[in-house]
């Protein structure tokens, strides 16, 4: 039987201008699934995992989340809350406002009574509590990517979305997002992410999706994916 | 999906509408408005040959109004589908638009520095055109300022809407200012035109300019669907080399 | 408390938060309206206008300084918003637009009315126009032009902020959309500056109120529209 889809792209490009950063991407992700998108620099992993999130609206193609358009209006008002995304270029949280203020800002908008306690719960998770209150501005980028994770950690997503999710992260930071990941895809959440590190991407994805120039080129299987780095994978 | 029936760059190059019907229309009608105006149309006793260029000027203003609702419709129904041809419809539409509110600017500047000696009066008129002048200037504008951008479509939209919103704001708040600050001629309101020639040549040159107006707006659209047909082209042969 | 209840004064207090932590921002731009004010002063008052020249031009002064110094505020009111992309993650997570534009026009109200303030103590101390006498209904009709300026400034202010040309394109793509409402602001402070009181059935006032009601109204569902793809 056909695991039912809960993500699907179907003919998906985007250009920039004339330049094309993604052609006729189509593929279908199940509940509970984990990708990984893998590529060198400018094969187009941000450009899909951005259209897929909702961020870039595609030139053509569809994406479908749970057999809803993600671009659709009524997707802005229910579809979006349930996508978790981490992106490399921002972390959408206020420069003036503190660690914990940032996070009670998110937890406001999914979580109803309690939220300061969560807040405070998630901040020693991801080990900020030592820097709760110093403001967003003054974080580190690894810290920062931290705090990005705690916003993750009270959405409550049933999507993730994340990009180059390893980048900036220390190992203990690493191990708390591989420990996410797990909890994630144990709760049946479907989660997209790029990557280089092949290393990391085989002990945790299923499906490991190669791009080349905006174009799906290999796609392996867990068990396939060697973990001792991308020769196998890419040849 | 229906609009992109039409929006698409084989039918606009092809269509009997753009390509024949509405381009012939146009150069007949102005033709015909051109010698009705100049040869039939007799002198306007105070003003004398200059009044014919009224029959341009409210010509022109009519055409920017046509434009204007294209503008609207474009935009509104952008933002309900997001598809690119309603963007394309509204941003030739306000373009146009711009076009014929700068020639409705300088055929009254040419008018009235014969009729009033001064190429520029603060009369309730002119400044309800010189606002809707802006409007659609700060649109182009900002269509130069976000082009290429993420959004610029929906940006481009929204100020559309305001825009089209805000035209009969001007024009009613306008026209309430006191009648003693008025130049313009209420022509039709008031005297009324007398002569059947009049009306001919105003009805005529009314129909041209729209005609000409619609002629430009295709030609505009055609021009920014083709730009789109071809980055897609370009990413349909992308996807299909060396895969 | 409802969702949207619950979402809209946490967005409110983060806002107060964020204007109250960078205090040099409302200092400059109150000082930026006092100091507009002191420049008309001399260009109008020290080349010998009398006083009552000076009632004359008032009210054209006052929403003059008003539109410029209102215009350096929306700027900077959505620069937070913007460094980090927070509005987009705001507006994704909380899923109800209306609201997050709702609250952001609240606060860009309540920053507007106290530069509203300064404009106009500024002008009650350096220009010398008198304005003592029919100050309350100075303050009202001001209160009710800001409804209109905020609500049309708040969503073109979202549109301007990603562009390089930001300080550029929101008074190019605002002014002439504010010109009713400002035509109307200017007649009615002068009916008042004149007569000591305003007819509340004159079309200018009439005009006002209804722009600030068209204009909150068309841009509280709009905005949705300039914040996200």
């Amino acid at each position: 039987m056909k695991p039912m889809a809960h993500v699907s792209l179907d003919g998906v490009s985007k250009a920039f201008g004339f330049v094309p950063a993604l052609s006729n991407i189509t593929f279908k992700a199940g509940r509970g699934e984990t990708l990984c998108f893998a590529g060198e620099n400018g094969a187009g992993k941000s450009t899909l995992l951005r259209c897929i999130c909702g961020l870039l609206r595609p030139d053509t193609g569809k994406i479908l989340i749970s057999d809803k358009d993600v671009f659709s209006a009524s997707a802005r008002r229910t579809l979006w809350k349930q996508i978790g995304v981490l992106e490399q270029g921002a972390s959408f949280f206020y420069e003036d406002l503190t660690c914990a203020e940032n996070l009670q800002l998110y937890a406001k908008f999914s979580l109803g009574e309690n939220d300061e306690k969560q807040v405070l719960r998630v901040l020693e998770r991801v080990g900020l509590s030592q820097s709760r209150v110093q403001r967003f501005r003054e974080l580190s980028g690894g810290m920062r990517k931290r705090l990005a994770l705690g916003r993750l950690l009270l959405q409550s997503p049933t999507v993730l979305v994340m990009d180059e999710p390893f980048a900036h992260l220390d190992e203990a930071g690493e191990e708390v997002l591989l420990e996410m990941i797990e909890e994630y895809r144990c709760a049946g959440v479907t989660i997209f992410y790029a990557s280089h590190r092949i290393d990391l991407a085989s002990r945790n994805a299923d499906r490991v999706i190669v791009l080349e120039h905006g174009r799906i080129v290999d796609t392996a299987q867990r068990g396939n994916i060697s973990s001792d780095g991308s020769e196998t994978l890419l040849q | 999906m229906q609009i992109r029936k039409f929006v698409n760059s084989e039918f606009l190059t092809s269509s009997i509408w753009g390509t024949r019907i509405i381009p012939a229309a146009a150069a007949c009608l102005v033709m015909a408005a051109l010698v009705i105006v100049f040869l039939v149309v007799p002198n306007e006793r105070v003003m004398g040959a200059v009044q014919r260029i009224f029959y341009f000027h409210v010509g022109s203003a009519m055409a920017c109004y046509a434009m204007i609702v294209l503008l609207l419709i474009g935009s509104s129904f952008y933002l309900a589908t997001r598809e690119n041809a309603w963007d394309a419809i509204a941003e030739a539409g306000a373009f146009v638009a711009f076009v014929f509110a700068s020639i409705v600017l300088l055929t009254g500047s040419i008018w009235g520095h014969s009729a009033w000696n001064t190429w520029w009066r603060w009369e309730p008129r002119l400044v309800s055109f010189l606002i809707l002048w802006l409007l659609l200037f700060s649109y182009v504008l900002l269509r130069q300022f976000s082009s290429g951008a993420e959004r610029a479509g929906a940006f481009a939209a929204v100020l559309g809407i305001l825009i089209a919103l805000n035209v009969p704001v001007v024009i009613f708040s306008i026209k309430l200012l006191s009648h003693a600050e008025q130049l313009h001629p209420e022509v039709v309101a008031q005297r009324g035109l007398r002569d059947w020639r009049f009306i001919l040549g105003l009805v005529v040159s009314n129909v041209a300019l729209i005609a000409a107006a619609l002629w430009l707006w295709w030609l505009r659209l055609t021009g920014s669907v083709i730009e789109h047909s071809i980055r897609l082209s370009g990413l349909k042969a992308h996807s299909l080399a060396r895969s | 408390m409802s969702a949207e209840g619950r979402i809209f004064s946490a967005l409110v207090a983060k806002d107060l938060k964020t204007i109250w932590r960078r205090p040099t921002q409302i200092a400059a731009t109150i000082g930026f309206a006092v100091l507009s004010v002191i420049v008309a002063s001399f260009a109008f008052r020290q080349i010998g206008y009398t006083q009552a020249d000076l009632l004359a031009v008032t009210p054209g002064i006052i929403w003059l300084v008003f539109l410029f110094t209102g215009v350096v505020a929306l700027n900077y009111s959505f620069l937070p918003e913007y460094e980090d992309r927070a509005l987009e993650g705001v507006l994704r997570a909380s899923g109800s637009p209306a609201t997050v534009y709702l609250a952001k026009w609240t606060t860009n109200y309540l920053f507007i009315a106290v530069v509203l303030l300064a404009v106009l103590g500024a002008h009650g101390l350096f220009f010398g126009a008198d304005l003592s006498a029919s100050l309350a209904l100075m303050i009202t009709i001001a209160l009710i032009t800001a409804i209109g300026f905020v609500a049309l400034g708040t969503l073109l202010a979202a549109v301007a902020v990603v562009h390089r040309e930001r300080e550029l394109i929101l008074p190019l793509v605002l002014f002439p959309l504010l010109i009713p409402l400002l035509a109307g602001a200017v007649f009615v402070t002068r009916e008042l500056l004149s007569h000591g009181s305003i007819d509340l059935s004159g079309f200018w006032f009439v005009l006002i109120c209804v722009f600030d009601i068209v204009s909150l109204a068309v841009s509280t569902v709009l905005f949705e529209h300039v914040a996200a793809s």
